[in-house]
């Protein structure tokens, strides 16, 4: 088992944890869930059958693993907060501070960084998968289990929907005065 | 106003740089981690409570109860007065005039005879196919009433254990699928009854077909319920009346007599007549005379939510999801996958993973839960894996759930085989 960790974990532990994170927002969550996608993964490796490539069949865990917690966190908010009822589940807002890698960004990657999670779910996935991760249309509705239209559909939508909410913001407009981007 | 600087190609380029982020513990760190966590799943699973088998045995306790005073009105002979969907033959006199009707094509004066005989009123023995349908309607929206549950506990209707069945056996009744439709006519549904009597199953068939008001649940008539169905020698008869069967009806035909004749109980063939003699004419297959209805391929068992909110099992080869996955372990993880194209929606919650495994004809599923809290939901999910289980002929299916935020909960033993689909009147 180990000699099987060692290798997934110097091919893909960087990707996952980067997908996981950008999809949670919060470090010590994704460590915390990149441990269970690597429990996951060990039960199942022996039944993999290899008519996906090892690459999306372990995004797809790691996928799977992380809606969960999403929704998890996001029904724990609503019974403490008493949120309102009527949030769409699909849209899960959180207000985790900026890591520090995004410190020495310009402000507007930092606007893209809160505009993404204004996304819904599915449009977060295609925009992590597709450019942050560079995967490709078909890896990425592999991972996704759809097909490779809906992947495209769903990624113009995506990116229409960035640049409406990039454009109601206020910090950004003064920017653009100022010439910064 | 200053216009918007924000173009999709910038989106786009700056999606791209956006700064890569780091896991910084070494690999050692990471594993230690995962064994961690590996132990403590262990010991969990050694604290196992038993809880999901003891709720399945209340639930079990609680069907006992509610079958109970029924079983006892029966002995009394009140229960007849109560479910005219499970009366036996001698009790109904419409539908027996009805029945007795089909004798008339095959018997000739024997068969005139025996329905004036039986019939209570003139009507009855002028009865033809043609005309039977508007005769039954009425009929029908009485004994649905009647057989149906009140509407809140209706929503639902799951499969029967073998175990529950042979109590049901004991008590003398048999169970009969029959297939309905969809308003739009392209899933075919298989509803199973519970009826009293010792009669040959396509008798069976006929009187579910005269007693049960599929609109009161959401679905449609079919052309069986345009035909005289009756056991002839150990074979099923259907006598359709002349023009009958429009264009859209004869392609459903083979999907409604494969799940009617060929799911609970096995004819190989049906033979049909037109007003008594041989043949029916569609305009798919032309003239036949009769069909071969083993061909049902199952697959695996969807959700179908009808227009009254009734949600029902399908399986693939009833929605018209063309060929059904080879193996069981392909089914369940087709079932897994959205499908956006139809009225159906799967019984596996997203965010819920199954394991499938088959060793030694013992099929193994790992049902890994975390966010499924609604019992009927799970029951859903359980129902819908053994339904595609016994579309495969997998006979033993143990399932394991897993569900994580309340502890390991664990059934080992192989699940009890089901019976029919969608029993509607337990």
């Amino acid at each position: 088992m180990k000699d099987v960790f060692e290798r997934l974990y110097e091919e893909y532990h960087q990707p996952l944890f980067q997908f996981i994170f950008y999809m949670v927002r919060n470090k010590e969550a994704a460590e915390d869930i990149v441990q269970e996608v690597y429990i996951k993964v060990m039960k199942a490796y022996s039944s993999f059958a290899g008519k996906s490539s090892e690459k999306t069949w372990l995004f797809s865990i790691a996928r799977h693993v992380t809606i969960d917690w999403l929704r998890k966190q996001n029904r724990r908010k609503k019974r403490v907060l008493f949120f309102s009822i009527g949030e769409s589940e699909d849209r899960l807002v959180q207000n985790d501070p900026l890591p520090d890698e995004f410190l020495t960004q310009k402000e507007s990657v930092k606007e893209l960084y809160h505009a993404l999670y204004k996304c819904t779910l599915p449009q977060q996935q295609v925009i992590v998968l597709r450019y942050i991760q560079s995967l490709s249309i078909a890896e990425t509705a592999a991972v996704l289990g759809w097909t490779e239209s809906k992947v495209k559909t769903t990624q113009h939508r995506a990116i229409k929907g960035l640049k409406s909410f990039l454009d109601e913001t206020p910090g950004l407009k003064e920017e653009w005065k100022d010439g910064v981007i | 106003m200053a216009s918007s600087k924000w173009t999709e190609d910038k989106i786009e380029n700056e999606l791209e740089k956006m700064p890569v982020i780091q896991d910084l513990r070494s690999k050692e760190v990471v594993y230690q981690e995962i064994e961690k966590r590996l132990q403590e799943k262990n010991v969990r699973r050694l604290k196992k409570t038993w809880i999901f088998p003891g709720v399945i045995a209340a639930c079990a306790v609680g069907i006992l109860l509610y079958i109970t005073p029924d079983l006892l009105n029966e002995s009394n002979g009140a229960s007849e007065q109560k479910s005219p969907a499970v009366h036996e033959q001698k009790d109904h006199p419409k539908k027996t005039a009805s029945t007795d009707h089909t004798k008339t094509h095959s018997q000739g004066n024997d068969g005139t005879k025996a329905t004036a005989k039986k019939g209570t009123d003139g009507k009855n023995n002028q009865e033809t196919p043609a005309t039977r349908e508007a005769s039954r309607a009425k009929e029908r929206e009485v004994a649905t009433a009647a057989v149906l549950p009140p509407v809140t506990e209706r929503k639902y209707s799951s499969p029967l254990t073998e175990e529950e069945m042979q109590k049901q056996r004991a008590a003398g009744r048999s169970l009969v699928t029959v297939a309905y439709t969809n308003d739009a006519e392209d899933v075919v549904i298989p509803i199973s009854f519970l009826v009293k009597g010792d009669r040959p199953y396509a008798d069976k068939v006929d009187q579910v077909l005269q007693t049960f008001q599929p609109e009161k649940v959401g679905l449609k008539p079919t052309i069986l319920n345009k035909a005289i169905v009756k056991d002839d020698d150990g074979k099923a008869v259907l006598d359709f009346p002349k023009g009958a069967i429009t264009s859209s009806e004869s392609k459903l035909l083979p999907k409604l007599l494969g799940y009617t004749f060929a799911y609970d109980y096995k004819y190989s063939t049906v033979n049909f007549l037109t007003d008594g003699q041989p043949g029916v004419t569609t305009d798919e297959q032309g003239t036949l005379e009769n069909m071969n209805v083993q061909d049902v391929k199952g697959g695996p068992a969807y959700v179908y939510t009808s227009s009254t909110g009734n949600q029902f099992l399908v399986d693939s080869f009833g929605a018209g999801k063309g060929t059904p996955p080879a193996s069981f372990t392909n089914a369940l993880q087709e079932l897994s996958k959205e499908d956006e194209s139809q009225a159906l929606s799967s019984p596996i919650p997203e965010g819920t993973d199954l394991e499938t495994t088959v060793a030694s004809g013992i099929a193994k599923v790992n049902v890994e839960d975390y966010t499924l809290k609604n019992e009927e939901k799970k029951q859903q999910m359980i129902d819908a894996i053994l339904v595609t289980a016994k579309n495969y002929h997998q006979s033993e299916v143990a399932i394991d759930y897993d569900e994580q935020e309340a502890g390991m909960k664990e059934v080992k033993k192989p699940y009890p085989a089901i019976v029919g689909v969608n029993v509607i009147n337990k």
